[in-house]
């Protein structure tokens, strides 16, 4: 993992009009993710997960802020470069499998059709070497229906990988599948990230995210709140560390236990105190 | 790179043509018959026009030519001419290097010499048999038969050989095998020199005449006229003679209208004037007699208005199959959201998306041109085979030309196919994945259209057209040049679909709340979707009414032309064959077998019994008519009615003559039997009574007179009628009524002369009809034949045109609507998978699912068929009568007509389909198991 962000938000902000009213779906978020790195997304529905998964994958422009991948500013960017930057930049990975392969083509098909697209040569050839990447080189001429869950996700990858992409956006990759499948599709996505230093930014609301990836981030309502890591302990136990996320003008979103412990004011103090940001309840030793 | 590209893009579309080769088929079935009707109009247009004109090429009299150029010499202008000048306008027009093109049919080629002295060979100067000139005609072969001896040769010792013409061997009471001494008519010379001609033979015109304008210069009276000799020897045969001995030539030039389209028309108009040049250069005083302009030009006219008819008449049709054709492109695009949006995100652009799209409908529109193309023969031929709505006559040899016409139809047809193909994939190509879940969730609002309330603005627009068009009431002779006629029922069916699409939610919201209180939660649940979600409704609903309604006013309006047809033809010609005798003639009369006259007849012969008619026609009934100008005039004074006295037979009367309910307020029979009962008794139309101010009842003196007999006597008004067999409106001498055997008996004398009949059935042509008139021994007689006029009708090629059309157009809507049916119930299906699955799983029972499914369809048939037929029902019974009218001056009444066999096709089409789909469909729901109707409906 390197130390130079691939992805860089700052105070991403993104509105869209559902019917007559607006949805206010990212507020300002900030966000980092260095090269090679794994980052895992959670947060609860209308958070704005999928709405930063639709930023960073260009099918949607920010409205308000900014977003840096690899060096692409993707507000400014134009749609030729966006199409350039869809097509050589970045590999997406779908819930729904209906939604990353095409029903009437086979597993083979699937993964060169966005290379002879491209305009690319030696197609089939990156395709079968994809698919025994992925462990499905018996099943190349099979089409999507014929494949199980796990199976249609794994050629997903291939085909999300097929033109070498730095970086691996996946939308809930494992939400359709039991908990062995998942296992074996981060595991896999894990190996591959590392053979071939993928960055690679994952939803999911698999509690146990954090155990497969570097570093979970948790948006809630619109912004980063926190990150966690799993901290190996001994042997092959490990726990949560969790740190809360000031974003670059200063704004901080307490868990729902530090809430609690605030009695839920809507006024405190904060004050510095040996070095230390001490926050109260306003009122409780004030004047 | 760009190579790969393309066929990536290609392989793609290939192979999602393949995957769903059910939408690509109906796209591409829509599509050809879009192109079968756009092109066929023209193929047919050209080609019926240019029939037309061969037509009138077979059919021409003696002395026209219809299609073709006709250049003459004459002495006046040019002088006396060698034979040898004749020869360079010869090899110009020759027809192996005719300066025509390829469309010439035959040529003829006539010359006359200037008269000589001819006296019998022997005979003295004072015997000159006549003055005589001599004539060639290039083509002797059926045109004339020879009644004795052989034609005349060429010889090359001298001797000259000719042949005369029965009339002119008649005069001069020549013969076979006669020497005649041919000397010239110039005076003062004591010794002139003689030529000796020998005649081989008498000849006379041929049966196998070839067409009429062939045989133009044999049915002359110049060559009648003449001793005709062989063309080779005009020049020797007076040269001791004269030098100069050529007075006039005429060259016939006879051109090909089968050849003719609209391609050279300018080209062959454009030769004319050179052509003229060129002969007028190569032979001075030669000049163009006739020339085929004012055909061509008026081929070009005719060509274009059948194209331009026929087209505004095909507008309803295409505009429906044109909407079919776009349901399927944007229902096989609009199930490709995930599809668009997968590509999309893997960095496709949009121009390959579109170019895949592009490749996709280019694949359609080609296969859909080559089945369209070829089915448009198939158009062609069908109209020009249609002798009426949905009958098709005898196979017509139709030479259907590709044109400039006809290519460029293909060209426009193609690229709107291709539009229509590629449209929706541009929008769709706009969605993200974000709108397309929203589409899937606003489909099932009301469209886009109504929500707009373009529907109200277009309802509002149909209805001030058919204001102004009922206003105006200008009614056109020509069906062909209204094709408001199909326009304003189009419209209106337009905008009941729209209205019935308004109406139809809160109509269904209020009967759903009846069905609240019954147990029925099937119907209930179709009844309150359709209700709150009218989207999916809105495509098939619309299809079902406006093409049923539109079939059935079309099939009304030509079951209403075609009965009007006949009614005019039988009144006309008064039953279904007439016979009348030549007016200016007298004498002896043709009598039946009770020695009753039947008609007069010109020369007088032996009496052609009644019996012998009805072994001859095969008739069912016949009876005597007379028809003489006479006066009206109310007893005690008053105007004089100008009135036509007609005497009929009242006992054969209505049985061999037409009559209509609607001609009287009283039944012919009753008008009869108070005409046979009353002495003196006469029944008048309306127009008498009005103009005399008289009723039924009142007594009016009739007077007429035939030949030096008249007769004036007071008569009783027994009945009236409005209308009468073989009386025009536009008479001004209005019909009076009596009896043919008392009129007679007041003369004392015949006058009848017309014989109507009715034959049993059958039809019989113009040609039957005088050769059983000639075995009767009545030559002269005029006959009148219903069927021949309907026949002539029928096969005018606007009429042709038109019912060809709506024949086409009947079968096509009534296909579109059962597939738009079918359509709409597996696609409805398809979608209604997960709703099926849940309610399954919810413990709904296979039996209530079966009401579910089945109500849904027959609420989309029944409430579809209904306003389809009642619109069209009542469009046909309301607007034929002001749109179509009676022309003025013609009979009778047109009487609108709703055709109620073609309504049940439609009706039981429907019914089968519905039947038929509805089983399927049951069946399929009954092997579906639960997981697999959640699971497919969640994928579809």
């Amino acid at each position: 993992m390197s130390d130079s962000p691939v992805i860089e938000c700052g105070q991403l902000t993104q509105i869209y009009r559902v019917g007559s009213s607006e949805v206010i779906a990212l507020q300002g978020l900030d966000l980092q993710v260095q090269a090679g790195e794994m980052l895992g997304i959670v947060g609860a529905s209308g958070s704005g997960k999928s709405t930063l998964m639709a930023v960073l994958s260009a099918t949607m422009r920010p409205t308000g802020g900014h977003v840096t991948i690899a060096g692409l500013d993707l507000g400014a960017a134009s749609s030729t470069d966006l199409d350039s930057y869809r097509q050589r930049t970045i590999g997406t990975v779908l819930q729904d499998s209906g939604r990353n392969l095409l029903p009437y083509l086979t597993a083979r098909k699937n993964i060169s059709l966005p290379l002879e697209l491209a305009g690319a040569s030696g197609a089939r050839e990156r395709a079968d070497e994809l698919l025994d990447l992925v462990g499905l080189s018996g099943r190349a001429g099979h089409r999507p229906y014929e494949l199980s869950g796990g199976e249609q996700q794994r050629v997903a990858l291939a085909v999300a990988l097929a033109h070498e992409p730095t970086v691996l956006l996946a939308d809930e990759p494992t939400g359709a599948l039991d908990s062995a499948s998942t296992e074996d599709i981060f595991s896999l996505m894990r190996r591959i990230g590392e053979e071939l230093g993928l960055t690679q930014v994952i939803v999911s609301h698999d509690p146990e995210l954090a155990r497969h990836v570097d570093r979970v981030v948790a948006i809630r309502d619109g912004r980063v709140a926190s990150e966690r890591r799993w901290i190996l302990g001994d042997g092959k136990s490990g726990e949560i560390d969790e740190v809360l996320v000031v974003d670059t003008i200063g704004r901080l979103q307490l868990t729902e236990a530090q809430l609690d412990l605030l009695d839920r004011s809507r006024r405190v103090r904060a004050e510095i105190v040996d070095g230390v940001i001490e926050i109260r309840r306003a009122g409780e030793d004030g004047p | 790179m760009i190579g790969r590209r393309i066929l990536a893009v290609l392989g793609l579309s290939g192979r999602r043509i393949r995957s769903s080769l059910g939408l690509f088929l109906a796209g591409v079935v829509a599509s050809a018959a879009l192109v079968s009707i756009w092109v066929g109009i023209p193929l047919y247009a050209e080609s019926a026009t240019a029939a037309l004109l061969n037509n009138q090429l077979d059919d021409a009299e003696v002395d026209s030519v219809p299609f073709g150029y006709l250049f003459s010499f004459n002495r006046l202008s040019g002088g006396n001419q060698p034979a040898a000048a004749l020869a360079p306008v010869n090899e110009y027009l020759a027809i192996g290097e005719t300066p025509f093109g390829s469309s010439v049919r035959s040529t003829r080629r006539f010359v006359e010499t200037i008269p000589f002295d001819v006296y019998l060979d022997g005979s003295s100067n004072d015997e000159r048999l006549d003055r005589i000139g001599f004539s060639s005609l290039d083509v002797i072969d059926g045109n004339i038969e020879m009644i004795s001896g052989r034609p005349p040769e060429s010889t090359a010792d001298g001797n000259v050989e000719v042949m005369a013409s029965e009339a002119l061997a008649e005069d001069l009471g020549l013969s076979v095998g006669q020497i005649l001494r041919v000397e010239s008519t110039r005076s003062g010379q004591p010794q002139r020199p003689s030529v000796a001609v020998q005649i081989t033979g008498i000849w006379t015109l041929g049966t196998d005449a070839g067409s009429r304008a062939e045989a133009r210069f044999a049915r002359s009276g110049a060559m009648r006229q003449s001793f005709v000799l062989p063309e080779a020897m005009l020049g020797a045969a007076f040269a001791d003679l004269d030098d100069s001995v050529i007075s006039n030539a005429q060259w016939l030039v006879l051109l090909d209208a089968a050849t003719v389209t609209t391609d050279n028309v300018d080209e062959l108009l454009a030769r004319t004037d050179d052509i003229n040049r060129a002969v007028d250069s190569r032979l001075a005083g030669t000049r163009l007699l006739v020339s085929p302009e004012s055909s061509l030009l008026g081929f070009q006219e005719n060509v274009a208005r059948l194209q331009n008819g026929l087209a505004a008449f095909s507008i309803p049709t295409l505009a429906l199959v044109v909407f079919v054709a776009g349901l399927i492109a944007a229902m096989s695009w609009a199930g490709r959201a995930a599809e668009v949006d997968l590509l999309r995100r893997r960095g496709v652009s949009s121009t390959v998306l579109v170019g895949g799209a592009i490749a996709e409908a280019a694949a359609i529109t080609a296969v859909a041109v080559l089945v369209g193309g070829l089915l448009s023969f198939g158009v062609a031929e069908l109209m020009a085979r249609t002798s009426t709505f949905l009958q098709l006559g005898e196979s017509v040899e139709l030479q259907l030309a590709v044109t400039s016409r006809a290519r460029r139809a293909v060209a426009v047809v193609a690229v709107i196919v291709l539009v229509l193909h590629v449209l929706p994939s541009l929008s769709v190509y706009r969605w993200s994945a974000r709108t397309a879940v929203r589409r899937s969730e606003t489909r099932s609002q009301s469209p886009w259209w109504q929500r707009s309330y373009l529907d109200l603005a277009i309802i509002i627009g149909t209805a001030a057209f058919a204001w102004f068009v009922l206003q105006s009431e200008s009614l056109r002779q020509d069906l062909l040049d209204d094709p408001v006629v199909i326009l304003l029922p189009a419209a209106l069916s337009v905008s009941v679909g729209l209205v019935v699409l308004r109406v139809l939610p809160p109509a269904l919201g209020w009967l759903s709340r009846l069905v609240e209180r019954t147990n029925s939660t099937s119907l209930l649940l179709v009844l309150r979707r359709a209700a709150r979600s009218p989207g999916p409704l809105a495509a098939p609903l619309m299809l079902l009414i406006v093409t049923g309604a539109l079939s059935v006013y079309s099939a009304s309006l030509a079951r209403t032309l075609d009965l009007q047809l006949l009614d005019q033809a039988y009144h006309e010609v008064g039953g279904s064959n007439s016979i009348a005798d030549d007016l200016s003639s007298t004498g002896d009369i043709f009598v039946f077998d009770d020695g009753r006259p039947a008609i007069a007849r010109g020369a007088s012969g032996p009496p052609v019994s009644e019996s012998a008619y009805e072994r001859v026609w095969g008739l069912d009934a016949v009876t005597r008519l007379a028809q003489v100008p006479g006066r009206a005039e109310g007893i005690g004074g008053g105007e004089q009615i100008p009135i036509e006295l007609t005497a009929i037979d009242p006992s054969s009367f209505g049985g061999a003559a037409f009559w209509r309910d609607d001609y009287s307020t009283e039944p012919l029979s009753t008008l009869l039997a108070a005409l046979e009962s009353t002495p003196d008794g006469v029944i008048v139309h309306r127009r008498v009574l009005r103009s005399g101010q008289l009723r039924v009842g009142d007594v009016i003196d009739i007077s007429a007179s035939v030949g030096d007999r008249s007769v004036d006597v007071p008569m009783v008004i027994v009945g009236s009628f409005e209308q009468f067999p073989t009386w025009s409106p536009a008479n001004p001498l209005a019909p009076a009524v009596v009896s043919l055997s008392d009129l007679e008996a007041r003369l004392g004398t015949s006058v009848a002369r017309r014989v109507i009949f009715t034959r049993s059935e059958g039809v019989i042509d113009d040609a039957q009809t005088r050769a059983d008139l000639n075995r009767l021994g009545i030559g002269g007689a005029r006959v009148d034949s219903a069927a021949d006029r309907i026949n002539d009708a029928q096969a005018r090629p606007e009429r042709q045109g038109i019912f060809g059309l709506l024949t086409v157009s009947f079968v096509l809507s009534t296909a579109l609507t059962l597939a738009a049916f079918v359509f709409y119930a597996s696609f409805g299906f398809r979608q209604q998978l997960t709703e099926v699955g849940v309610l399954r799983a919810v413990g709904l029972r296979l039996r209530s699912l079966f009401v579910l499914v089945g109500s849904d369809l027959l609420l989309v048939a029944t409430v579809g068929t209904g306003a389809a037929v009642l619109s069209g029902v009542v469009m046909a019974r309301g607007l034929l009568p002001r749109l179509i009218g009676t022309p003025s001056g013609s009979a009778p009444v047109l009487l609108p007509e709703v055709d109620w066999s073609a309504t049940a096709i439609i009706c039981g089409g429907l019914v089968i389909a519905f039947l038929a789909v509805t089983a399927l469909l049951l069946i399929g729901l009954r092997q579906i198991r639960l997981f697999e109707a959640v699971k497919l409906g969640a994928t579809s």
